[in-house]
């Protein structure tokens, strides 16, 4: 196999998962299970739930990472082999685990009340998710940004000590500076990380109240083991791929565009 | 040093407590937790299910390993297709629970049933795409630079994923470790193993609490387990990855 083939082939190899859910649909769905599926009020609940957790996980991871990444910036530092270790343990230790250490935490009467009292509210769950995987990425998230930053970090502190400007410039200065392409990348990878979660809606909420923190993966898993239809399952997870290849497309276009221009 | 130093001691306050916060909060409520005899919960299966996980993980994290640094010659060579990368990584990080849903589901209604080296086939689809994408777009200086030395010194492409393998022991490092965080997190595709014997450890903590809603303890002291191997892990990588010093 060239090469070339190999590394479209790898880059693409989610492309296999398309194609394992079409084959599903193809041997096991119906025609109008698309159709319905399309038109499914709980697909719509779930996609929403996901999009809410997604959002609150990327906004957050966008403003946070920058600003940490920034103060680091100015001071021409980098975070210390412990705090690297933290932060990477925080993010590849599993969403599992993280949720079950939040559920202590939100548990009335053993874990911090007044935290229980507000994030398990119905209408903060979803941001509660969110915030969990904003809380278990940021810390590795701000490391890699800092570690990415380290030709144009030299650069910024020779300006800054060239200008004598006070800290709080300093920093508006280099978060203005970074904030695109870091906070746009680690936004997006919050949004993709909150739309692809399972386990930790799961375990925290089950579901939610009213099935309000019940994301896309919650309820094809339903669908497909608890309802035993694989058939409705793929159909409506094509829509949704089809979904994110339109969004996929149209999001090249316009950077296409923004550079021809 | 530009006088700034409260910063980057802010934001390593920040950062500690914000990856130790909620572990260190755990710690607090295990400690102040009393003692019951409902809690006394068999940590066995947890225990026995510990090692297998973490070969599993391992083992995918070495295949992935060996897949990204098969980008290296292509990188540097200066073949690039952006767009296609970042659909794939799109689609990558989207599909896998959706596709063991899927496949679980069609084993699961089918007249085989579960197969011995199913669950081993899909950890290493599910944890293969996103490791390889996000660690090839995350290492490409890297490999770029590897692939270059590995041109011009042998101009073959075989060789030089061992020689990617040899020149960057860290980067290896950091693949190993993404691939096996990711692989262990095979929880969807254990919610498919519950009457198989190659259960994970995850679902037998799973199984411990807290829908049972009375093993905190014990759960508790599991979770926190987990997350020191993954902190000691974390530190080994750490020491190979950063410099001596934390002030450039």
């Amino acid at each position: 196999m060239s090469t070339r083939a190999w590394v479209e082939a790898t880059a693409l190899s989610a492309g296999l998962a398309a194609c394992a859910v079409a084959s599903v649909y193809w041997g096991v769905g119906h025609g109008p299970d698309a159709i319905s599926a399309v038109f499914d009020p709980r697909l719509g609940n779930a996609l929403w739930a996901s999009g809410k957790i997604g959002l609150s996980a990327g906004v957050i991871l966008a403003i946070a990472t920058p600003a940490l990444a920034s103060a680091y910036l100015i001071d021409g530092a980098l975070p210390p082999r412990l705090l690297v270790a933290l932060a990477l343990a925080s993010a590849l230790a599993p969403d599992l685990i993280h949720a079950l250490v939040w559920r202590a935490l939100l548990q009335p009467g053993l874990g911090v009340r007044w935290l229980a009292e507000d994030l398990t509210a119905p209408a903060f769950q979803c941001a509660t998710v969110g915030l969990l995987l904003a809380v278990k990425w940021t810390p590795f998230a701000a490391v890699v940004a800092t570690y990415a930053a380290g030709r144009r970090r030299a650069e910024q502190n020779r300006l800054l000590r060239l200008a004598g400007v006070g800290t709080a410039t300093a920093f508006w200065r280099a978060y203005g500076d970074y904030t695109g392409r870091s906070g746009a990348i680690a936004g997006c990878v919050g949004v993709l990380l909150g739309l692809r979660q399972h386990e930790a809606s799961d375990m925290l909420f089950s579901g939610g109240t009213g099935f309000g923190a019940e994301g896309l993966s919650q309820w094809t898993t339903k669908v497909a083991l608890t309802f035993l239809d694989p058939g409705r399952a793929s159909a409506e997870i094509l829509v949704v791929i089809l979904g994110v290849l339109v969004v996929i497309g149209l999001a090249s276009r316009f950077v296409r565009a923004d550079r021809a221009t | 040093m530009t006088g700034h130093r409260g910063a980057s001691n802010l934001a390593n306050l920040v950062l500690t407590t914000v990856a130790l916060g909620p572990f260190a909060v755990a710690v607090a409520i295990l400690v102040r937790l009393p003692r019951t005899s409902a809690d006394h919960m068999d940590l066995r299966p947890f225990l026995a299910a510990l090692p297998a996980s973490f070969l599993t993980a391992l083992a995918i994290g070495a295949v992935t390993l060996l897949a990204v640094f098969g980008f290296s010659p292509a990188l540097g060579a200066g073949k690039r297709s952006a767009p296609l990368r970042i659909a794939g990584l799109c689609l990558a990080i989207f599909a896998p629970p959706i596709v063991l849903v899927l496949v679980g589901a069609l084993a699961l209604t089918s007249s085989t049933g579960w197969q011995p080296w199913l669950p081993w086939l899909l950890q290493v689809v599910t944890a293969y795409p996103f490791v390889a994408a996000a660690a090839a777009i995350a290492l490409e200086p890297d490999l770029r630079a590897i692939a270059r030395v590995g041109l011009a010194s042998r101009g073959v492409r075989s060789g030089s994923m061992w020689l990617a393998l040899r020149l960057a022991p860290t980067a290896s490092a950091i693949i190993l470790m993404l691939a096996a965080g990711v692989a262990f997190q095979g929880y969807l595709i254990n919610l498919l193993l519950r009457d198989a014997p190659q259960r994970d450890a995850l679902v037998a903590l799973t199984a411990l609490f807290p829908h049972t809603g009375i093993a905190w303890r014990s759960g508790l002291l599991a979770t926190l387990a987990i997350w020191v191997i993954y902190l000691l892990l974390s530190l080994a990588v750490s020491l190979k990855l950063t410099p001596g010093s934390s002030k450039s």
